[in-house]
């Protein structure tokens, strides 16, 4: 059974040739059938995998699958094999699956649109991009799929190109991953170096390895690219513009799968990062920087699909304060409750732009919870997931995992960390019902166009319903535990005995006073918060805030602006110029000699004796040196 | 007084020189010809003398083909500034006509 | 010998200093021709007979006639006003020139030791046999070169037969 690995990537892959090359000529009942059938049958081909590796979880925990081997020299190779473990299994099958609702989703959203079948294709090719990365067993694979996800993120936030703005946001995407992912290159090579190209061999082989300066500069490097695939600090700032792109595309690739790929690099290679603590605690501590600074430029945003952006800035903040702490399985549960409600919540605001006629600033939504009841309800159950409202999500506990382990992990400040994290906790639930609130309380602002089809519903209610069952993935009573499962990868949990039951219960009132406080602010005291805004200090803060703590500005002023600066210095050409300077001279040597044709004939008596002379002259002084 | 050989190649530089000043200053065709005249004899000479000096015959060989030459040379000169008189009705080059010789 | 060297050698210079500032043609002509004569007589006196004698017949008495039909064919005074007035300017240039060709000529000769003139005097047979032994190839060349002359200044003179009434 497990043998049909290799038809999870191909299969989309084969979706996206097909679309590529015929799909303008075909109706598009058919292109959709392809686009998303391609997505159904790996979903289904995971469903045997899971029979299948969970036949053969007691003997073996990996199932290794190659297929073909494109060069080898000695260590170096290229060869398409892949990896299925318990990561990897669990990855896919999220990828898979909620890359199948988003598919079903985006028929009815792009239906209209005359792109349809290009939008297919690329929604195809990123999810076989997606999953030979999460199953490439060789690290030029990983780097096949990983430049495959970028390039298709690209090529779907620039989906609408015709207006230049989409266009600046796909190339400000695709140059900051760039730059991350050059880092992640140099890294990756110095570990091939070393270890050869299978992952496997890597990660194991670490292991044994003293912990040298470059096997740190390695990890750090590597860090660096998932950062910048990942959208944290400090490469974060294109993800916010990326919401140019149809909401499908923020709902499969800037939400559920593609900016985690970041933390399945530091999953994958977790050896690399669990060698030197000080790796460790940079780690956390990009996490707890951008989950604040992301969260709080969420409370003030005005367009509902960046407040979701910068929430997802700051939730892998949270998978990533998890890796550094060591719980690198409690990452993986979290990104797996994420990825439901965050595609949940991004095909909701999609709903709901769609029936006010595609408009995406809050402030001019307001009381849509009568009319568009069912999109409330799950939209609702999409926020307690993300604001971890205790008991009815399993958003819940994966943050609590996340808190738990911070709080025991070995650094000196863990405490102060765990703070910090709980803080970041409050301020996504503050957010998050504020958008809620904004959008379906209050007067009413916007008009409805018209309502959503049930194929738009659809997948929302099972997304809700995965929402909701993601708790019973921790539940100790029917006895599944994810981090079990994942602890042939990673290690068993470290146990956390001095985090004392009551502090969950704690942060779990906490949660819910926030909650009821942001009734209170958004709905009640809305002169309150105005005023607030109006007033000096609170309106630069606010500013501040929206623009997502000047990090645009900084980056403008200090690498852009001087990259710009350079390149009109050479404008010119000033190379061309010189070697066209070479030619010019001649010519201009050329035009002053033919002067000397004056077609007077006494001036070619006198220029021959002057001939004479020199010669004469030149001859006697060699003569005169010699002797 | 010795004869020396820097006597006589002296001679024949002093009529050399007086054929350049003469190839530079004259206005009239022939004359300028006459001048070149000069400067190939005195060249000649040079090479008889310094033939003689060395007791071998090549200098005067020397001579005979520079006569030649010289002959040759004459003769073309001379049809062609025949040529230029029917043409310009005049060997005078500080004309305006005969100064621009493209025409 | 020596005062025939010397004497022969002061008329060619006079002579030939005359023949340039005449501005009649012929003038200048007769005085060239008596320069060359003179120079003939030079060669004479150090034993180079064949070149003396063939100056006088080839160069005064071919050469220099044929410059004097010219010029009683063209008849270039008629044809030009007589200008005695010397303009200077126009001399610097000119000047200036022969001095520098001057100092590098007494340059090119004081490179050299004071040497006797004449070591033994050629005479016409054994010019004549060099000439035919290792120069054959360049009497041959002249040969041609004096066919080529004779071709050009054959073609280039003769009356061209479009025009008419024409003196050739």
């Amino acid at each position: 059974m497990l043998e049909l690995l290799w038809i999870v990537p191909f299969s989309p892959l084969l979706g996206f040739l097909f679309l590529v090359l015929y799909g303008r000529r075909l109706p598009e009942k058919y292109v959709a059938i392809i686009g998303t059938g391609s997505v159904a049958i790996s979903s289904l081909i995971i469903i045997f995998l899971w029979i299948g590796f969970l036949r053969i979880f007691y003997e073996e925990s990996s199932f290794s699958q190659k297929l073909w081997t494109s060069f080898s020299i000695d260590q170096i190779s290229l060869s398409f094999s892949f990896y299925l473990d318990a990561l990897s299994l669990v990855m896919i099958s999220v990828v898979a699956l909620v890359g199948f609702l988003i598919h079903l989703y985006s028929i009815e959203y792009m239906r209209k649109d005359e792109g349809f079948s290009r939008f297919m294709a690329y929604m195809n090719l990123f999810t076989a991009a997606m999953l030979i990365l999460l199953l490439a067993d060789n690290v030029f694979l990983l780097f096949i799929g990983w430049e495959g996800v970028g390039l298709c993120s690209y090529l779907l936030i620039g989906f609408w190109y015709q207006d230049q703005k989409n266009c600046d946001a796909a190339m400000k995407a695709f140059f900051m991953t760039r730059i991350a992912d050059t880092a992640m290159m140099i890294g990756m090579f110095f570990l091939v170096v070393h270890f050869g190209t299978n992952i496997q061999n890597i990660v194991v082989n670490i292991k044994g390895e003293p912990t040298s300066t470059w096997l740190v500069i390695a990890s750090i490097l590597v860090l660096l690219g998932g950062l910048g695939k990942s959208a944290q600090v400090p490469f974060q700032t294109w993800l916010p513009d990326a919401m140019a792109g149809p909401t499908p595309v923020s709902a499969l690739i800037h939400a559920a799968t593609m900016v985690t790929a970041g933390v399945y690099l530091v999953a994958r290679f977790h050896t690399l990062f669990s060698l030197n603590i000080t790796v460790q605690e940079l780690v956390m501590i990009v996490g707890l920087i951008t989950s604040i600074v992301a969260g709080l430029s969420a409370l003030t945003q005005t367009d509902i699909k960046r407040v979701l952006a910068y929430s997802t800035m700051s939730q892998i903040g949270y998978m990533f304060i998890a890796l550094g702490s060591g719980a690198f399985s409690v990452a993986i549960f979290h990104f797996v409750t994420h990825a439901f409600f965050k595609a949940l919540l991004f095909l909701c605001a999609g709903a709901v732009i769609v029936s006010l006629g595609h408009e995406q600033d809050m402030l001019k939504m307001g009381g849509l919870r009568k009319k568009l009841p069912l999109v409330f309800w799950t939209f609702l159950i999409g926020a307690c997931g993300l604001s971890s409202i205790p008991l009815i999500t399993g958003g819940f506990l994966s943050k609590e995992m996340i808190l738990s382990q911070t709080y025991t992990a070995p650094f000196n400040m863990s405490h102060v960390y765990w703070g910090i994290g709980v803080l970041g906790a409050l301020i996504t639930a503050l957010y998050t019902f504020r958008m809620l609130i904004l959008v379906f309380w209050g007067e009413e602002k916007g008009k409805i166009f018209h309502h959503v089809s049930f194929v738009m519903i659809l997948p929302l209610l099972i997304l809700a319903g995965f929402t909701v069952g993601s708790s019973l993935l921790e539940n100790r009573v029917i006895g599944i535990s994810l981090t079990t499962f994942l602890s042939p990868v990673f290690g068993a949990l470290a146990p956390h005995s001095e985090y004392s039951d009551l502090l969950p219960i704690i942060i779990s009132l906490l949660t819910l006073a926030v909650v009821s406080f942001s009734f209170l602010l958004f709905l009640r005291n809305v002169t309150l918060l105005s005023s607030l805004k109006n007033s000096g200090l609170g309106s630069f803060v606010h500013k501040f805030l929206t623009a997502g703590w000047g990090f645009d500005f900084v980056f403008t002023s200090a690498i852009v602006k001087p990259f710009l600066l350079l390149i009109s210095l050479i404008k010119k050409d000033p190379i061309d110029i010189g070697c066209g300077g070479i030619g010019q001279s001649i010519l201009w040597l050329g035009s002053n000699f033919r002067k000397s044709d004056t077609s007077v004939l006494g001036h070619y008596i006198v220029s021959l004796i002057l001939g004479v002379l020199l010669l004469l002259g030149g001859v006697l002084l060699y003569i005169f040196v010699l002797t | 007084m010795i004869l020396s050989l820097h006597q006589g190649l002296a001679v024949t530089m002093i009529i050399f020189l007086i054929g350049v000043f003469g190839l530079l200053t004259k206005k009239n065709l022939i004359l300028i010809l006459l001048s070149i005249e000069i400067m190939l004899n005195a060249a000649g000479v040079a090479f008889v003398l310094v033939g003689a000096h060395l007791g071998k015959a090549d200098g005067q060989v020397m001579f005979i083909f520079i006569l030649a030459v010289a002959a040759a040379e004459v003769a073309v000169g001379l049809a062609l500034i025949l040529r230029c008189f029917k043409e310009f009705k005049s060997i005078n080059i500080s004309e305006p006509i005969l100064r621009r010789l493209r025409s | 010998m020596t005062i025939l060297f010397y004497s022969s050698a002061v008329l060619s210079i006079i002579a030939t200093f005359l023949a340039i500032t005449r501005h009649h043609p012929i003038h200048a002509l007769l005085y060239v021709i008596l320069s060359l004569i003179s120079l003939s007589v030079m060669m004479f006196s150090i034993g180079a007979f064949l070149a003396a004698a063939l100056e006088v017949i080839v160069y005064a008495g071919a050469i220099m006639v044929l410059f004097v039909f010219v010029v009683l064919i063209i008849n270039p005074l008629t044809h030009e006003d007589v200008k005695c007035h010397f303009n200077f300017k126009k001399l610097i240039l000119p000047v200036f020139m022969m001095l520098i060709l001057t100092g590098e000529f007494v340059f090119a000769l004081f490179l050299q030791q004071p040497t006797k003139i004449v070591s033994e005097f050629v005479d016409v047979k054994s010019v004549s046999q060099e000439l035919f032994s290792t120069y054959a190839i360049g009497v041959e060349l002249s040969s041609m070169i004096l066919l080529a002359g004779l071709v050009g200044a054959f073609h280039l003179a003769r009356r061209s037969k479009k025009k008419e009434g024409e003196i050739s």
